[in-house]
């Protein structure tokens, strides 16, 4: 469905702005996704795979090479057709509560993509809605209320809720909820594992955390300062990473168990 | 197994609205092992810590109950008593390092000068204890790292700054909050190797996190909180092999997320 | 936030004065026991009595009656300024913000060169060659002061752009102009009122400031600044002349400044 070529993107050093050296975010990056199907990258901070996130969901344009949605090239489109294509690849930031404008109700949040990408009656949106909103598992009175009255958890949801109401082909999850409890981060997790089977959507789950990335999906990537250093198709466990670097962070994690410590 | 800090019924109430944070919380830590704290947010464990350090402002907070360190309670402790205590005997790694620092000040002359408010020392005597503390560490380039701003470093390093600061005071015990959810996994391993020879090394810990996995690297005793209250309390082996109560069982099982 | 205003007592007090200096205005005519450019040389400088009650100027007109009849021109002259420098500020802060670019590079310049010149020199340049009037003191005030206006609005914008609801916006298929309109606007806007409120503080100020350099209104109209200005000849034998025009300034600035700094502490979030 999606497929990316040399994705590479770079900006000029902050810190030394005389240095015209660029720092390379992403390096030259290549993989598909296929249509139904889920996907993990794993990362840590200053990976690049926010920069990536951004550059798939046609928010920040590379500086090098390209990303076919179904053989076009989506940074080749117009402005208004880029635009449109967000009815079909959504993307679920981290800051839930920073994603939605504090001065609207949650009901106009849900339903403004649906107003700008899709063309439904009053009533239409007003059912898609309540039923995107059911699915999330969240009641009808936070529709009227404003983001900073909810918890955070159910601010995520919302803006789970505001992707998929669209029915999306490809969601990107970057690193969604990695703010949450874990009480809280594992119900939001399954209702994810669920939407998706539902909506047959290609989902790619950003997350520092490979325990979350085993959770979410067989075929996860690992990027490592700007580049992706392994792609395994069928990962269940540990075991499955090969890499270097993908061991090196599989042996920084904290033991299971007081047992092997 | 001798009690070093034992707080009874603790209590902590915002004045103002008679919110309660801290519900008749008891626990104990014992000498020269680890304890740790365990919970989600608002389950009242920093203000616990931070209770205990005597950080809580006693115009908007109201605290009750007792918390004694080697019989002497900190809650009824003169403020001209407790100052020496916090640093000298008791010492706080505090959860965000970049915060800790003053930002206009190089490393080296904050480490100094902290150092001086504790102990009688001349500047190049600290600088000494400070190179040595900060090698031990496994910081190399030491001289570099005490001529930075605290912008300069990364948060891993400054975190190691903060332990050495700690260590260098040679506390009796050592109170972390969230030392290491900030950091990348790398450091966090790195670091929580320090708290074990830090342990090895007879001084206590109370480690307070909402990281299972931190607990079973490091934690001798556990207590469970949730919404202000202990919800369990035992031998880190007890908690993870029979935890006995339902949110304590919610809590392991979310942080092992297993398939199916 | 109607209860936090009336509970903010800066808040109530400004709005109180900015109420009274409304009322005089808009009942000038009611209120006034007298014409205010009614001339009478033979009763000058009478002290304050029934018919007079705060007596008289060196024309013999009524000061009471010019002193209500002269929030009327503050206020006519301010509000209309206060509008434009909005429209303006607006417009112009929102495009260089959004935008970025050239046309922001170039604005920036433009603004930098007009912040370089007080105010003063501005209007004194164009007050000399467009000449005095109502319309041209408006004019220069608003050639003073529009890049102020441009470069605060501009900054606001600059910081709301970053945060992550604009890009949720954007992936949620808005485009330039409705982010623009019904995300950032909404959101800086009591940022701005607040602004503008104590904008509208130095616009009335300037006004009176430029009457009494004689670059404003002539002496015959009761204007506070052009009242302050004709009495400052007699400020050893009449001081009351300048007090009264002086009060009135300083409560009106004062009811705005303060109304606005309110709204301001209101506004900004609490720490909790």
């Amino acid at each position: 469905m999606i497929e990316v070529r040399h994705l590479t993107r770079t900006y000029l050093s902050r810190r030394s702005p005389k240095s015209k050296e660029p720092f390379v975010s992403v390096n030259d990056v290549s993989f598909s996704l296929l249509e139904n199907t889920p996907y993990a990258l794993v990362g840590e901070s200053g990976s690049g795979k926010s920069t990536l996130a951004m550059m798939l969901a046609a928010i920040l344009p590379p500086t090098n090479g390209e990303i076919l949605l179904d053989g076009n090239n989506i940074w080749a489109l117009s402005p208004k057709e880029l635009r449109l294509m967000h009815g079909e690849v959504q993307l679920v930031l981290q800051n839930s509560q920073g994603a939605l404008d504090p001065r609207r109700r949650i009901y106009e949040s849900i339903a403004e993509p649906l107003r700008k990408l899709r063309h439904l009656t009053r009533q239409e949106e007003q059912h898609t809605v309540h039923d995107i909103l059911h699915k999330v598992q969240l009641q009808d009175d936070i529709l009227m209320r404003f983001p900073s009255e909810l918890s955070g958890g159910q601010q995520s949801r919302v803006c789970i809720a505001r992707a998929m109401a669209l029915a999306p082909r490809l969601v990107i999850f970057d690193e969604s909820v990695s703010g949450l409890d874990v009480t809280v981060q594992k119900k939001v997790l399954d209702l994810l594992l669920n939407l998706r089977q539902e909506y047959q959507s290609t989902f790619l789950f950003i997350t520092h955390d490979i325990d979350v990335a085993l959770y979410m999906a067989d075929h996860i990537f690992v990027m490592k300062e700007g580049k992706i250093v392994e792609s395994i198709t069928d990962a269940h466990g540990y075991d499955d990473f090969n890499h270097p670097y993908s061991r090196e962070l599989i042996e920084s994690l904290p033991p299971k168990t007081p047992y092997n410590r | 197994m001798e009690p070093l800090l034992t707080v009874n019924h603790l209590s902590v109430r915002l004045k103002k609205k008679g919110t309660s944070l801290v519900n008749d919380v008891s626990f104990q830590a014992n000498s020269g092992q680890i304890l740790g704290i365990i919970g989600e947010s608002g389950s009242g464990k920093s203000m616990t810590c931070r209770a205990l350090m005597g950080l809580l402002d006693p115009s908007r907070f109201l605290i009750s109950g007792e918390a004694l360190f080697k019989g002497q309670d900190l809650f009824k402790l003169p403020s001209k008593k407790l100052r020496p205590l916090r640093g000298n005997h008791i010492a706080m790694i505090m959860q965000n390092p970049m915060t800790a620092f003053d930002p206009v000040t190089r490393i080296g002359s904050q480490m100094v000068e902290t150092l001086r408010a504790h102990q009688q020392s001349s500047k190049e005597q600290a600088i000494a204890s400070i190179t040595q503390e900060l090698a031990k560490l496994g910081l190399d380039d030491v001289p570099r790292i005490l001529n930075s701003y605290p912008h300069e470093l990364s948060g891993g390093m400054l975190q190691r700054i903060m332990i050495a600061l700690a260590l260098l005071l040679s506390p009796e015990l050592i109170i972390a909050d969230e030392a290491t959810t900030a950091l990348d996994v790398h450091t966090q391993a790195v670091i929580l190797e320090e708290f074990t020879a830090i342990r090895n090394a007879g001084i206590s810990m109370i480690v307070v996190t909402h990281n299972f996995g931190v607990l079973a690297k490091l934690a001798d005793d556990v207590v469970v909180l949730h919404d202000g209250s202990v919800v369990e309390h035992g031998s880190v082996y007890q908690i993870f092999d029979k935890p006995t109560q339902p949110y304590t069982q919610e809590l392991l099982q979310a942080s092992n997320l297993k398939r199916g | 936030m109607r209860n936090k205003l009336l509970h903010n007592p800066q808040a109530v007090i400004g709005t109180l004065l900015i109420a009274i200096i409304l009322l005089m205005g808009v009942l000038a005519p009611f209120l006034a026991p007298h014409d205010p450019m009614a001339v009478d040389i033979t009763k000058k400088f009478l002290e304050p009595c029934n018919e007079y009650p705060f007596g008289t100027d060196q024309l013999g007109r009524c000061v009471l009656s010019r002193l209500l009849y002269g929030a009327r021109y503050s206020l006519g002259l301010a509000l209309p300024i206060l509008a434009f420098l909005a429209l303006i500020g607006t417009t112009l802060g929102m495009l260089c913000a959004w935008f970025g670019g050239i046309f922001d590079r170039l604005m920036t310049i433009v603004c930098d060169i007009f912040m370089a010149f007080p105010p003063l020199v501005i209007v004194l340049t164009l007050i000399g060659v467009i000449g005095q009037g109502a319309v041209n003191l408006i004019l220069s005030i608003i050639l003073s002061m529009w890049v102020w206006f441009v470069k605060v609005v501009r900054s606001y914008v600059l910081i709301e752009k970053d945060k992550d609801y604009i890009t949720a916006a954007k992936i949620s298929g808005c485009s330039g102009a409705d982010i623009l309109f019904s995300h950032i606007l909404p959101n800086i806007l009591p940022l701005l009122v607040v602004y503008f409120s104590t904008g509208i503080a130095s616009i009335i100020l300037m006004i009176s400031g430029y009457s009494f350099l004689g670059l404003g209104l002539g002496n015959d109209i009761p204007e506070w600044g052009a009242m302050l200005n004709s009495a400052k000849q007699y400020l050893y034998s009449n001081p009351m002349l300048i007090v009264y025009p002086g009060t009135c300034i300083l409560l009106t600035a004062a009811g705005f400044n303060l109304f606005g700094e309110a709204l301001r502490d209101i506004l900004s979030p609490e720490e909790e």
